[in-house]
């Protein structure tokens, strides 16, 4: 269907160009609108907590996230149930005590034998710090990976809202800002990407719509696994979940939600540095059955201190290093002039990485299913 | 320029051409030639004008001379082109000021003094008539058919502006509509600023601007009504321009953009006015069903009239859809407070102090109309009464300031009020004679229709062809009709007494349960009808057995009062309220939405129409919604908009009625952005009616006047029996009517 701007119409009618017009968006900053009116309010009976909870959930406390522009309107003071202690940030030591313990409490208030959860494997694609390459490898997982029979879906948990272009996807289209009712269907807002992908964007917002978001993940820790599970996804999907960097209420609800969480990471002294809390992070929040595994992602091996550094994280990371993807410009100009790479360049050595780790992480949820129980 | 786009490529007439040439050689010669040239050709030309009006022509030599002007006429009414429309307008000149000094030297003896009485009063309304006419041609013939100035400077050089949304008794429902499209002009954040002026003082007015950021202005009297509103805004604000649109005038996104380039182009511009547009229909297009098929009232004045005074610089502010230059309004004292019709008396004060004004004929804004008669008479009412406030305190003939076709626009616009004496007295001449034989002409039956009919055709054909879509002929006597007797007494007392008269609020949004027929307002034209209808009887029974000479007359004054019989039975038609079933008016408009079902799948269509909670939608084929089912709503553009839940009101074979549920402020917003401030959506009816073919607007006329008397007929059976059976001992006004209905 061919769109026709009515400014443009307006303007051929007097035989004029329409490229004098200059469009101004309103901005909605003055708009108060009716029941949200305030942050915190009680929280909508779509989203309610499932009845087998006895005891009332604390929401979940999270570090709060490492870029200042994301920052948006989280509360200045939680109503936590822990004492005012846990805001003095300084003191990091005694907050991950403070986290592993919340979790704690978390995690025995609300076992997850009664959740609902499903099917389809999840991968959560995390890091600790910002630029390494997350939606690059997450996408890249979603063009490659695929259970016979089964359809792998990228799910964008990050504000910047990227992933859909890393899969091709130019067009706005509403994403989980817009679907973050309970009630939303996230099936029929799956937009085909590169390579018989699917993808949910983040969606773009004001800053009120993602404060809303927010709010919901902070009332509701299950909010992503019961969207997961309404999408009646079978045992062959697989689900690909993209998450800003740190420690966010995003990236707490693919954690979640994962079966599986990749930690992407370069190899750099800034993301060795950061590793640490990351892993303690990540211990913290573990669920049972849940694995966790670290990718270097841009390595570049014509330099000897990014090679130093490759061989100190394997060193530190042992077995749990499930991949290497070498520095391959390719990835970036794919995504600049919007090519599949898998088309564009399928010999790229970025591209044969990434098959690779898709096929490390396929052996590694499916090999050994039947023993997936006991690993810890 | 946007009705000159859409006229047929009529050819250029080759005189024209001829003239051009002539032109363009004659600009090379020097000064002094080219004024000598255009005085001696204008002194020939005065001389052989005045020649040929005084000219005393026997009965077959002005049969001779009338018929060559008409052909004339008509073969160069085919042609286009400025110095056609010119030829014609001195065509119809000559005949009506030649039948005019005919009339004035030859047909004045009269006999007695009833003969007199009627006699004069029907001279001095066909003088009014002509005057208006001559002043018309004035006005209209040449419309400047201004294009908009395109903003050149960067945003950020652009100025404020002040946007007034006067309010005094509309509903939030409707105001709403405005305040939201107007936040939503493109325009520099920061330099638009939007302002309700709210009279009523009403509380969820005020919450609802708190809620979206908007100025609340309240004051603590209601002086002055409008005006005084107004005025009162300017002290508190401090745009460098004041954008005003009437509490139902919804303005376009692209409203400011494409007015305010004319300001920055000259700064001696004070006003630039832009067309009411009305997306629904007035009284006179809902009871006649005539909306969109047959120009309204306000088509010819916002098409033609303002166009044509906008050559003279004397297009004038209606109130509503304007722009003002906060200085130059606050030099001649603001808002003017001395009249009802304070916006016409501001542009007058404007150019008298030198100021320009402009008209940009692009609707980019629309309002809803009047719905209900009585509100449409009460609003003309006002206006009248003001124009002949005006014409009292601030006559336009004197007074500094102005060039002489500033003077005539600005009379016109005033006498053009003055209709309603001359047109009752139009309606019932003939009776006059066939009633009390009364010769109110002392001419032979024969010399009048010699002179007569030139007259009557001539400006009947020449209006036709300037007035073409903006108006069809015959409704303008059926429009006028109508109003007559409800404005004549305003405006007789203001001009007697000016200061008598206030400001009414045409209330809008109303809605009528039923039909009905309004015995009230139409209770003057049904007499006027039976008055008519007796003098035809009267007529037809004297002409049998008349010899021929009475039998010419007879036949002029019977042709006469069946002409008036179709104008006052279409004024009756339209006295007949029809229900207004919809609460709100739906706009058509196709527009590519994608809808979201609540199974999951989702489809592609167009909108047929949109109103203010919902839109129609064109199904594609084998789709099918369920009444009730819950939907969301994409309109596609780039970007796609938001997703607006909705719910399917009525489903059948390839259109759905959605209506929108609770919707936030922000979707709210964002649909009006959408929908009815979107730019071309107004623009894209303007000046697309029919052209005007005066035979068949006199079928339909004549057509809807006769339905009009049949139903009066059944009505009245109907009302009188329920009348007698009811209360049969109170004397009803319409039992007299009813009566002489029957006989």
């Amino acid at each position: 269907m061919k769109y026709v701007d009515d400014i443009t119409k307006l303007f051929t009618r007097f035989g004029a160009n329409a490229e004098n017009y200059q469009e101004i968006q309103p901005n909605y900053k003055a708009f108060k609108d009716d029941p949200v009116t305030p942050v915190l309010v009680e929280p909508e009976p779509s989203v309610a907590l499932p009845p087998p909870t006895p005891t009332p959930t604390p929401p979940v406390f999270l570090l709060d996230e490492p870029q200042p522009s994301l920052l948006i309107g989280a509360p200045k003071s939680p109503p936590l149930t822990v004492p005012p202690a846990s805001s003095a940030t300084g003191d990091r030591q005694r907050l991950s005590d403070l986290l592993r313990e919340l979790n704690q409490v978390r995690r025995d208030g609300l076992p997850e034998t009664t959740r609902k959860r499903t099917k389809a494997k999840v991968i959560a694609i995390v890091s600790a710090n910002g630029g390494v390459g997350k939606s690059t490898v997450a996408a890249g997982l979603a063009k490659t990976f695929r259970r016979p029979g089964g359809r792998t879906i990228a799910i964008d948990l990050d504000p910047q809202n990227a992933l859909s272009s890393h899969l091709g996807i130019t067009r706005q289209a509403p994403g989980l800002i817009q679907l973050k009712e309970q009630n939303a269907d996230w099936g029929a807002h799956r937009l085909p990407g590169f390579s018989d992908s699917e993808c949910l964007p983040f969606g773009t917002g004001e800053v009120n719509d993602r404060r809303l978001l927010k709010q919901l993940m902070l009332e509701d820790s299950d909010w992503l696994n019961q969207h997961l599970a309404s999408m009646d996804l079978s045992e062959n999907d697989t689900v690909i979940l993209d998450t800003p960097s740190g420690a966010t209420v995003y990236s707490q609800q693919a954690l979640d939600a994962a079966d599986l969480v990749l930690v992407i990471t370069v190899a750099d002294a800034a993301s060795y540095l950061a590793l640490d809390t990351m892993t303690q992070w990540l211990e913290t929040t573990r669920r049972r059955a849940q694995r966790h595994r670290y990718v270097i992602n841009q390595r570049d091996d014509s330099r000897s201190f990014s090679r130093d550094m490759g061989v100190l994280f394997l060193r530190r990371l042992g077995a749990d290093l499930i991949g290497t993807i070498r520095l391959d410009h390719q990835f970036n100009e794919s995504l600049a002039y919007g090519r599949d790479l898998l088309q564009y360049a399928p010999e790229s050595i970025g591209y044969r990485d990434i098959l690779s780790l898709s096929g490390a992480v396929h052996a590694l949820l499916f090999a050994d299913t039947s023993s997936q129980q006991g690993t810890p | 320029m946007t009705a000159q786009l859409n006229q047929l490529p009529a050819k250029t007439w080759w005189l024209q051409g001829l003239l051009d040439t002539f032109q363009a050689r004659a600009s090379r010669w020097p000064l002094r030639w080219r004024q000598g040239l255009k005085i001696s050709a204008g002194l020939i030309a005065a001389l052989l004008v005045l020649g040929i009006l005084t000219a005393p022509l026997n009965l077959y030599s002005q049969a001779a001379f009338a018929a060559v002007c008409f052909a004339a006429s008509l073969i160069i009414r085919k042609q286009a082109g400025r110095l056609a429309i010119l030829t014609l307008i001195t065509l119809s000149l000559v005949a009506s000021l030649r039948y005019m000094y005919w009339r004035l030297s030859d047909t004045l003896n009269f006999d007695n003094w009833q003969d007199a009485v009627f006699g004069y009063g029907l001279v001095l309304a066909e003088l009014y008539a002509l005057l208006v006419l001559v002043f018309g041609y004035v006005q209209t013939a040449w419309p400047l058919h201004r294009k908009p100035q395109f903003l050149q400077q960067p945003p950020a050089e652009w100025p404020t502006v002040d946007v007034f949304i006067p309010t005094y008794n509309e509903s939030l429902g409707i105001v709403k509509l405005v305040v939201l499209a107007a936040q939503a002009i493109d325009w520099p954040e920061g330099k638009l600023r939007v302002h309700m002026l709210d009279d009523g003082r009403r509380e969820e007015f005020k919450v609802f601007c708190q809620q979206i950021g908007v100025n609340y202005i309240t004051r603590d009297n209601n002086q002055h009504a409008k005006a005084g509103n107004l005025n009162e805004a300017l002290k508190v604000t401090d745009g460098e321009f004041i954008a005003i649109f009437d509490a139902d005038h919804v303005p376009t996104r692209s409203f400011l953009q494409i007015t305010m380039g004319w300001f920055l182009k000259d700064p001696n511009l004070a006003l630039l006015q832009t067309p009411h547009f009305f997306y629904s229909p007035d009284p006179f297009e809902k009871n006649l069903d005539t909306f969109r098929s047959v120009p309204n009232e306000g088509e010819l004045f916002y098409g033609l009239v303002q166009d044509g005074n906008d050559l003279w610089n004397a297009a004038f502010f209606c109130g509503s859809c304007a722009v003002i230059r906060r200085t130059h309004l606050l030099e001649v004292g603001g808002i003017a407070t001395e009249t009802v019709t304070e916006d016409a008396h501001t542009a007058l004060k404007l150019n008298r102090r030198g100021f320009n004004t402009a008209y940009l004929a692009v609707p980019q804004a629309a309002g809803l109309a009047t719905e209900s008669l009585s509100r449409h008479i009460s609003q003309r009412t006002r206006w009248a009464r003001g124009m002949a406030q005006i014409f009292r305190t601030d006559n336009p003939l004197f007074g500094k300031g102005l060039n002489l076709g500033q003077r005539i626009c600005y009379l016109n616009a005033m006498m053009h009020f003055f209709y309603s004496l001359p047109r009752l007295v139009f309606l019932t001449a003939p009776l006059a004679y066939l009633f009390f034989d009364a010769q109110i002409f002392h001419a032979s039956a024969l010399m009048v229709t010699v002179y007569v009919l030139p007259h009557i055709f001539h400006s009947s054909l020449t209006n036709s062809s300037i007035q073409g879509r903006f108006r069809h002929s015959f409704w303008n006597e059926v429009y006028e009709s109508v109003l007559a007797w409800y404005i004549m007494r305003p405006v007789l007392l203001a001009l007697i007494s000016p200061s008598l008269g206030r400001f009414n609020v045409t209330d809008k949004g109303g809605t009528i349960e039923e039909d009905y027929f309004n015995w009230k307002l139409a209770r003057p034209y049904i007499v006027l009808l039976t008055l008519n209808m007796v003098g035809l009887a009267i007529g037809v029974v004297k002409l049998i057995g008349s010899d021929s000479a009475e039998a010419t007359t007879l036949l002029i004054n019977l042709a006469w009062t069946v002409y008036n019989i179709v104008i006052v039975s279409t004024a009756v038609a339209v006295a007949t309220e029809s229900s207004q079933v919809r609460n709100e008016p739906r706009v058509p408009a196709d527009l590519p939405v994608r809808v979201y079902r609540e199974d999951g799948t989702w489809f592609d269509c167009i909108t047929r129409d949109f109103s203010q909670n919902g839109v129609g939608l064109a199904l594609p084929p084998q789709v099918l919604l369920n009444v009730n089912e819950k939907l969301r709503l994409c309109i596609l553009r780039t970007p796609p908009s938001s997703l607006f839940p909705a719910k399917t009101v009525f489903s059948n074979d390839n259109v759905a009625g959605v209506q929108f549920e609770a919707l936030t402020l922000r979707q709210q917003s964002e649909l009006v952005r959408l929908t009815f401030s979107r730019a071309d959506t107004w623009a894209n009816t303007w000046g697309n009616g029919r052209l005007d073919a005066p035979m068949s607007a006199l079928r339909e006329v004549s057509s809807i006047g006769f339905r009009a008397i049949l139903r009066l007929f059944v009505a009245t059976l109907k009302d009188s029996q329920a009348l007698l059976r009811k209360r049969p001992d109170t004397p009803s006004p319409i039992d007299s009517t009813a009566d002489t209905q029957r006989s």
